[in-house]
């Protein structure tokens, strides 16, 4: 047997771990936060989707757009969090 | 020297072991060194820190990286315990925050931080700047480029199709180091250039692609060669058209010497490619034109607009020379605006020679 070290994250390293957030028991009402990644067709996706979830019946919806997709979007969050969302829907990939 | 990993026992028998690090997930795809306590001391060892040096966060799980934990990432990929100082100056570099490594590991771009080593280390470390300067054959280019990588995915957590979404990736993400042939450039070197003294040595790490050649055997006088530049750098299919951001032009020493002799400095290099590297519109389809004329700084161009700058600033053209004899250069488009290239010195005190 050979005794080699761990070269990655053991855990409690420091990083923080995400949880996920309780499960919504109804969207009627709910404010929603949309990110828009920038990419070509993000923004018609999410405004797609916004109509669909205003016909359910959400409360309100926002959008923010990030100027460049491969920008982590740290100061959008940080102001889209601030709006206190019940929850959002990002746009990924392309 | 008390390391604080945690220790594990896997079988001594060496097909065994390189699939148990496979279905780990801890490799490249290539076998590696066994990070056994002796060899990770002696990598510590080479770096002049402290074993629990916090070196600083890797994206985009934000794990912290200790000066241990890269040096079992250093051992695996074969690196020589004289090789840390490099190792741990790419790793603070890609930490600043204008470099944006969780978007650099994150993207669907085939971008790799090209660390690009400046200064006397070169020659201490036998660091290729020569003829092959991205090819095989030199083990400090080799391991130096796959240490960086495997701390980005194994510390980092950038595992393809996880977190890594590149969409090809690109040979460059295997490994991706040179040194800057100063020797046979004309002009002052890189980290001189900015600030340094000759006797430093440093860093350079952007974000670019695998290099794109520009090869050139006719033309003899600065102006010719810089069509020929301008034709290749110039192009729509890079990330650097449509949102604007650095490029880093690679001079082999002929074609360096061209330049020279046409009485241009670096700087009116820079300045002379700028000055005639344009975007057109008419190039592209109308889909795509609509959506770079937006995102640009120059945004919401009125239609009559044909063409612009392909540069914002000239001081995003990066020039070095590197390389061997030969007539063709290299440029390396980026991951665009979104991560801007760091330089960071390599600290003195950790320079162990002959190790």
């Amino acid at each position: 047997m050979l005794t080699i070290l761990h070269p990655g994250d053991e855990g409690g390293d420091g990083a923080d771990t995400p949880h996920l957030a309780a499960r919504l028991a109804t969207l009627k009402g709910k404010r929603v936060a949309l990110l828009d990644n920038s990419k070509v067709n993000a923004g018609n996706v999410l405004n797609g989707i916004a109509r669909r979830l205003e016909r359910l019946g959400v409360g309100e919806t926002r959008t923010w757009k990030k100027q460049h997709a491969g920008e982590t979007g740290a100061v959008l969050i940080k102001d889209l969090l601030a709006w206190k969302p019940d929850f959002s829907i990002t746009a990924l990939g392309d | 020297m008390t390391l604080k990993a945690k220790r594990l026992e896997v079988s001594a028998s060496p097909a065994e072991l390189q699939d148990w690090f496979e279905e780990q997930g801890w490799t490249d795809g290539l076998p590696v060194v066994p990070p056994t306590p002796d060899l990770v001391e002696a990598m510590v060892a080479g770096s002049g820190l402290a074993s629990e040096t916090v070196v600083g966060k890797i994206a985009p799980r934000g794990t912290i990286a200790t000066v241990e934990k890269i040096a079992i990432n250093a051992v695996m990929a074969g690196c020589r315990p004289s090789y840390m100082p490099v190792i741990l100056a790419a790793v603070r570099a890609m930490g600043q925050q204008q470099f944006n490594l969780a978007g650099v590991q994150g993207t669907t771009h085939p971008v790799s931080p090209l660390t690009v080593v400046l200064g006397p280390m070169r020659k201490q470390l036998a660091i290729n700047c020569g003829t092959n300067v991205f090819g095989q054959g030199f083990r400090a280019n080799a391991t130096i480029g796959r240490a960086i990588r495997l701390v980005m995915m194994n510390i980092g957590g950038g595992l393809p199709g996880k977190s890594d979404m590149a969409t090809m990736g690109t040979p460059a993400k295997f490994s991706f180091c040179i040194g800057e042939n100063e020797e046979e450039s004309p002009w002052e070197p890189y980290h001189v250039e900015h600030g340094m003294k000759p006797g430093d040595s440093a860093v350079l790490v952007h974000g670019g692609e695998a290099p794109h050649n520009i090869q050139d055997h006719g033309s003899n006088t600065a102006d010719e060669f810089l069509k020929t530049c301008v034709s290749a750098m110039a192009t729509i299919g890079n990330n650097n058209a449509g949102v604007g951001g650095e490029m880093l032009l690679i001079l082999c020493p002929e074609h360096a010497r061209i330049l020279a002799d046409g009485g241009l400095s670096k700087n009116d290099v820079r300045m002379e490619l700028h000055r005639r590297m344009r975007l057109r519109f008419d190039s592209m389809g109308v889909r795509l034109r609509d959506f770079y004329r937006r995102r640009r700084p120059t945004t919401d161009l009125p239609p009559e607009v044909e063409d612009i700058s392909f540069f914002d600033d000239p001081k995003q053209l990066l020039i070095i020379v590197a390389g061997g004899a030969g007539l063709h250069s290299m440029v390396v488009p980026s991951f665009g605006a979104m991560s801007t290239s760091a330089i960071e010195p390599i600290q003195e005190n950790a320079w162990p020679a002959n190790s």
